[in-house]
């Protein structure tokens, strides 16, 4: 990880001294760190203490906030200690009421497990649309939506086989792609934004909707779809590998899942780099360009948008594979942003980075819910009840992953593949 | 997508046609047009952008178009290339209808623009960007894209062909770094080479010489009369008069949408109404050659008179 380099500052007898972001930075973090992430901020607070007191001391003429920089480096410290102490208790003794080896357990579980599976493969679709085509796509959801009621609907209500329903499954988020294309490619980036999120709505409103529960499910969705998919399943014990556990179950969906994972991977890897990819990179940087020299950008447009729509709609197939049975709710707006930061916290534009970002992203959100959910428990808990309870934790997490995307967005606004010298481009 | 057509390679360097025979005035036909327009108008709101009665592009020339800021010059080079679309009118490339046309299509057909404010992809490498200018490419279809053998032997001859341009461009040492870092007058470069990788047939630069700097305008110059020599049409909007002194065959001038005067760049210049309309009553003196003094007394009679009016003024709002 690169520190942050500092522009050359023009004339700076003309500029008002202003306080260094980085002592701000270190004032907040060493505050969360003593709060709610339960010091995993601290050490962050510290490094960007320091680094906005050398950046104080190199221009004293320009830069201000010492005080915080210093308060920011005090409150990191204890911080750190904190974190020390209750890992290393949690670790090797019994004195804290918290298995830490348990929790991470559960992350891992999570990160490897077929809910990670379900986000990396949204967010490959997201990388296609916004990543590399820059289409902001807000609706994820509903192309999960219909994958997921394309084979569902298709087995439970029309009685067609497995086999074709997987077929219909994958054609209909290519349907609803054209459809959503057609009307809103030609127009600005923020029309696509808006008309995929209200259709992603509309879609979940209409699978969910009283009058058409005779076909569609209602509200209760629909089951006894999966049965084919299940009896492929050649495992029919527990898998244990000590650090993660899979049941039979989700050791077939498991497989199932990463191998579907590594082909998308693969698909977008190869186009990628091929001039049909160097196409979409300069869509996303500006199209008037790519017109001028004699590329139909529609086209590129839709061909993208198809194709990130199919990997969301394989999401959504394979969500209702893993759980056998499809419920409205899981299609709902916060998947689009859940998936949308494991993209980012991945890095954007690159092949890997939606899959490395969704198994970071379940191994936070799981491995803190365990921790505090485990904290919170108990006659006497870790954490005492009038600072949060065991309801409050569950909730607690989210809050605490998304000072984890600020932190990301602060110190590596690329995401972990990311290259910086891109951001560099974008600041000039 | 459609087959994309290649478009016509330009034959080199037949004579130069000679346009000095021809009758200095608005619209007037040309022996050999490769671009026509009728009637072509676009109007926002109230105003009339653009309103060309008639206007015809010579080929294998290089036409400058020129004007007061407003005059409608980018507007005209928008509708022309299909990013805009008039209100009425119609105009052909080489025979061929463009109303309604996708500026896509346009540039397929050998008609490429750049830009006033220089487009280049900031994220893409100098040599992504010129291959990127390629038209035909196998490598952007779809299906064929993911099979690399049925492109590489074609991707390999365009990235030749854009190394022979940045070099020509001098812009090789930049090859692999990101468009976005190089400077103003470098984009301005790296924009034309890239069009040249569509091998047009005619060639619309809007306003190359903006913000260059006066070393590499000499550079840029050189390469805008080469694309003459080879055999293309160039037709480009600019500010800076001794560009277009120097290396325009024919000159077009608007004012207000409307074209006000044509031809060569001396009779252009003499035109009385284009002088008083655009260029002002000295611009054809050197400022050292003038009478100071006289501009001296001239410039005080008028602060004198400003500050006498607006003295006034003042006088008017006091109660």
């Amino acid at each position: 990880m690169s520190a942050t380099t500092h522009e050359p500052t023009t004339a700076p007898a003309l500029r008002p001294k202003r306080t260094h972001p980085a002592a701000i930075a270190s004032a907040v973090l060493g505050v969360a760190g003593l709060t709610l992430t339960a010091g995993i901020a601290s050490p962050f607070a510290l490094w960007k203490g320091k680094q906005a007191i050398t950046a104080i001391e190199a221009d004293p003429d320009d830069y201000e906030g010492r005080g915080l920089a210093n308060l920011g480096r005090v409150l990191g410290l204890l911080g750190t200690v904190l974190l020390v102490t209750w890992l290393v208790l949690g670790l090797f003794t019994n004195v804290l009421p918290v298995d830490i080896g348990q929790v991470f357990k559960t992350a891992l579980n999570q990160a490897l497990g077929p809910n990670a599976i379900v986000f990396a493969l949204a967010a490959i679709g997201l990388n296609v649309h916004f990543g590399y085509t820059g289409l902001l796509n807000f609706g994820q959801a509903g192309f999960m939506a219909v994958g997921a009621y394309g084979l569902a609907v298709s087995v439970v209500t029309f009685d067609i086989g497995f086999w074709p329903a997987v077929g219909i499954s994958l054609l209909a988020p290519v349907l609803l792609a054209i459809l959503l294309g057609v009307p809103t490619l030609r127009l600005r980036a923020d029309y696509l934004a808006i008309a995929t999120i209200a259709t992603a709505e509309i879609l979940r409103l209409t699978f969910g909707s009283v009058e058409m529960s005779d076909t569609l499910g209602g509200s209760n969705g629909l089951t006894g779809y999966a049965g084919t998919f299940q009896e492929l399943n050649p495992f029919e014990s527990r898998l244990d590998l000590g650090f993660v556990a899979f049941s039979a179950r989700d050791t077939w969906s498991v497989l199932v899942g990463w191998s579907m994972v590594a082909i998308c991977l693969l698909i977008v890897w190869a186009l990628m780099r091929s001039p049909w990819g160097r196409v979409l990179r300069s869509i996303r940087e500006d199209e008037d360009a790519v017109r001028s020299l004699g590329k139909n950008v529609f086209a590129y447009k839709m061909q993208a948008l198809v194709l990130g729509g199919v990997f969301g709609g394989l999401a959504g197939l394979f969500l209702a594979l893993k759980q056998a049975s499809v419920v409205p709710t899981d299609y709902s707006t916060n998947v689009t942003f859940f998936a949308y930061t494991a993209l980012l916290i991945g890095g954007a534009a690159r092949v890997l980075g939606p899959v490395v970002g969704a198994m970071i992203f379940w191994f936070l959100i799981s491995g803190l819910g365990s921790f505090l959910g485990q904290a919170t428990s108990g006659i006497d808990p870790l954490v005492p009840t009038w600072i949060m309870d065991n309801t409050q934790s569950s909730l607690v997490r989210f809050i605490a992953t998304g000072l984890g995307l600020m932190l990301l967005m602060i110190f590596r606004p690329q995401g972990i593949f990311g290259d910086r010298r891109e951001i560099a481009i974008d600041e000039r | 997508m459609s087959a994309d057509t290649e478009p016509a390679r330009p034959s080199a360097a037949a004579p130069r046609p000679d346009l000095s025979g021809l009758e200095p005035r608005p619209g007037v036909p040309k022996p050999d047009p490769i671009v026509k327009g009728d009637g072509i108008r676009r109007t926002f709101g109230g105003l009339a952008a653009v309103d060309v009665e008639h206007i015809e592009i010579q080929r294998g020339v290089i036409t400058a178009l020129i004007g007061p800021n407003g005059a409608g010059k980018t507007t005209l080079f928008n509708l022309l290339t299909g990013f805009d679309m008039p209100d009425s009118g119609e105009w052909s490339f080489n025979g061929t209808s463009l109303q309604r046309v996708a500026p896509y299509k346009v540039a397929r057909l050998g008609m490429v623009r750049t830009f006033q404010l220089t487009k280049v992809l900031a994220k893409l490498t100098v040599i992504e960007n010129m291959r990127l200018g390629a038209t035909g490419q196998r490598g952007e279809k779809f299906w064929s894209a993911a099979l690399p053998f049925l492109w590489r032997s074609q991707e390999e001859s365009n990235t030749r062909r854009a190394d022979d341009l940045l070099a020509r461009f001098k812009l090789d040492a930049k090859r692999e770094d990101f468009a976005g870092s190089l400077s103003g007058g470098q984009r301005k470069l790296l924009e034309m080479a890239r069009a040249l990788m569509v091998d047009p047939e005619l060639i619309m630069l809007d306003e190359p010489m903006a913000g260059v700097n006066p070393a590499l305008k000499q550079s840029l110059l050189g390469h805008v009369k080469s694309l003459r020599d080879e055999g293309r049409t160039v037709l480009f909007v600019e500010h800076d008069m001794d560009m277009v002194r120097d290396i325009s065959d024919w000159v077009i001038v608007m004012a207000q949408g409307q074209i006000v005067a044509e031809g060569t760049p001396s009779e252009v210049m003499s035109n009385p109404a284009v002088i008083d309309a655009y260029l002002g009553a000295h611009h054809d003196t050197d400022l050292t050659e003038l009478d100071e003094h006289e501009l001296e007394s001239e410039a005080e009679a008028e602060l004198d008179h400003e500050t006498s009016t607006a003295s006034d003024e003042h006088r008017k709002d006091a109660p």
